[in-house]
């Protein structure tokens, strides 16, 4: 913009097309030529701002084309290889996501395939020796488990349990439904409406005892039979028949394993021996023919197998050692 | 170039365009550099520090934002870029400047264009004169007249507002126009 008024040193510092007149020496535009010649009384001022626009010009240091081109080069082989980085990155992300989403499919499968074996895999409770088991079924039903034990049961199904070894049940009737309550043995099932009862399946036979209420065995052999309080039975599917059907008295106690205790009423020492041999885990060999025959009567723990020993021992007047793990009983 | 082609260079700069970081690199460089120099007063400093400028430009470029003039951007950005990496080189000594302190401009005087009817006294009391100047009247020359930037862009790259921009050359050119009608009294 050309004012064509100029009396001061900022008007004409103000004005490009001043300012470009003066820095080009080749310029053709004779305005300013002119301009001054017009306004003599100006000069003065105008020399001035002429000096000023030439005294701050600087020496364009312009760097050589040549470094400008080198230097570019340089930043265009880094530029490539970020190129390159970056695009290996989005790749690996888009295979990582796709490795993501299988693994997350498979830990789906993998949780819906744990909740579906949890449905229909068994339940199993299991006691090793010298260990006793107490708990409770979701039907309230108390279930006691004796040393070297299982019992399982389906969740869905858990009037139905599977015993393996001794186990004594306190059932929880169920008026409402008059539910039944069934375990079953190699041998035999017990069905129950509600009541307490012991049940052993040590020595490849079942043995029940109950203690209160009535329950019903369905043996393997297809018969049926009814107990009443204080029966004992035992059945074992190799014989296909009943051996033991007695009453049994109160000093006896069957399940008294469940109270720690083992009791002994006029035992033979062999049959004695069997049971804490169930308990304990434990394996006994005699020396002499006579000493299995020898009567027993009394208690022993079931959780101390040196205690258990010495009771026999004195009260059998017999000598128990032992020899590569097995406890051989010899006449003292 | 005009605006609306410097917006299309920096939209396909955002893109990741190497032939338009090419062209806005091979545009600056020379501005950058001398710029650069100034500030930091290490060759080499500047030239790595405007390689490692781009490469982070290009790093960020899906961040920036749209412009209609580059050289704003540019200069502010590289300023901050290059005081960052001065105070870096400068981390023994015990006082750290604020950013606006480190920028100390010095000219020499063959940097000024020498004129036909100027002598090197002239000259040489001129860059004195100038380097006389406050730091921030210095850099606005440095900006005013040897990258060609205008006031807006001044201010926008030293991150001031306009019109101390204005008022800064204002008090820079008054002040020079003194002592350069002094020095015409002495040289006539």
């Amino acid at each position: 913009m050309r004012k064509e008024k100029h009396n001061s040193i900022d008007d004409f510092l103000n004005d490009k097309s001043f300012k470009n007149w003066v820095l080009n020496k080749e310029t053709t535009d004779d305005y300013w030529d002119s301009w001054v010649q017009e306004n003599p009384d100006q000069f003065d001022v105008f020399n001035k701002a002429q000096h000023i626009i030439l005294g701050i010009n600087f020496k364009n240091d312009t760097v050589p084309q040549q470094k400008i081109d080198a230097e570019w080069n340089k930043l265009e082989s880094k530029l490539k290889v970020i190129q390159e980085k970056e695009k290996k990155t989005k790749y690996t992300t888009k295979k990582r996501i796709q490795q993501l989403s299988i693994a997350a499919s498979v830990i789906v499968l993998l949780s819906i395939g744990a909740l579906i074996y949890r449905q229909f895999s068994p339940i199993v409770h299991k006691t090793s020796y010298g260990e006793v088991l107490e708990f409770t079924l979701e039907d309230g039903t108390s279930i006691t488990l004796n040393s070297n034990s299982k019992i399982s049961y389906y969740r869905n199904e858990i009037r139905k349990i599977k015993l393996e070894g001794e186990a004594y049940f306190n059932v929880k009737k169920e008026k409402a439904t008059n539910a039944k309550f069934w375990v079953n043995t190699n041998d035999l099932t017990v069905e129950v409406f509600g009541t307490q009862f012991n049940v052993n399946t040590h020595r490849n036979k079942t043995k029940v005892y109950l203690e209160e209420g009535n329950i019903k065995l369905a043996l393997d052999n297809g018969s049926s039979k009814k107990m009443i309080p204080g029966n004992y039975i035992e059945y074992s599917s190799v014989n296909k028949k009943i051996i033991v059907d007695r009453n049994i008295n109160s000093n006896e106690e069957p399940a008294s394993w469940k109270d720690g205790k083992l009791i002994f009423d006029n035992y033979t020492l062999e049959k004695a021996l069997n049971r804490i041999s169930d308990t304990y885990g434990v394996s006994f060999s005699y020396k002499d023919k006579e000493t299995r025959q020898k009567l027993i009567t009394g208690v022993v723990p079931t959780t101390d197998l040196n205690i258990c020993l010495n009771a026999i021992k004195k009260s059998t007047n017999v000598n128990i050692k032992k020899e590569n793990s097995i406890l051989v009983v010899s006449k003292n | 170039m005009d605006h609306t082609s410097e917006e299309i260079l920096w939209k396909s700069l955002k893109e990741g365009d190497l032939d338009a970081f090419s062209m806005v690199f091979k545009k600056f460089y020379s501005s950058l550099y001398n710029y650069g120099l100034k500030i930091s007063k290490d060759e080499n400093l500047t030239e790595d520090t405007i390689q490692d400028f781009f490469i982070y430009v290009y790093e960020h470029r899906e961040n920036l934002s749209d412009l209609n003039a580059i050289a704003p951007y540019l200069f502010s950005s590289y300023r901050r870029f290059i005081i960052k990496r001065v105070n870096k080189t400068k981390k023994y000594s015990i006082i750290r400047n604020l950013d606006t302190d480190i920028v100390d401009i010095n000219f020499t005087v063959e940097e000024l264009i020498t004129h036909q009817e100027s002598t090197t006294y002239r000259n040489k009391n001129l860059t004195n004169l100038i380097n006389q100047l406050p730091k921030r009247q210095k850099e606005v020359i440095f900006l005013k007249f040897h990258c060609n930037l205008k006031a807006k862009e001044i201010a926008d790259t030293m991150e001031i507002n306009y019109q101390s921009v204005v008022n800064t050359l204002h008090k820079a050119i008054k002040n020079l126009r003194k002592e350069i009608t002094n020095i015409q009294l002495l040289n006539s």
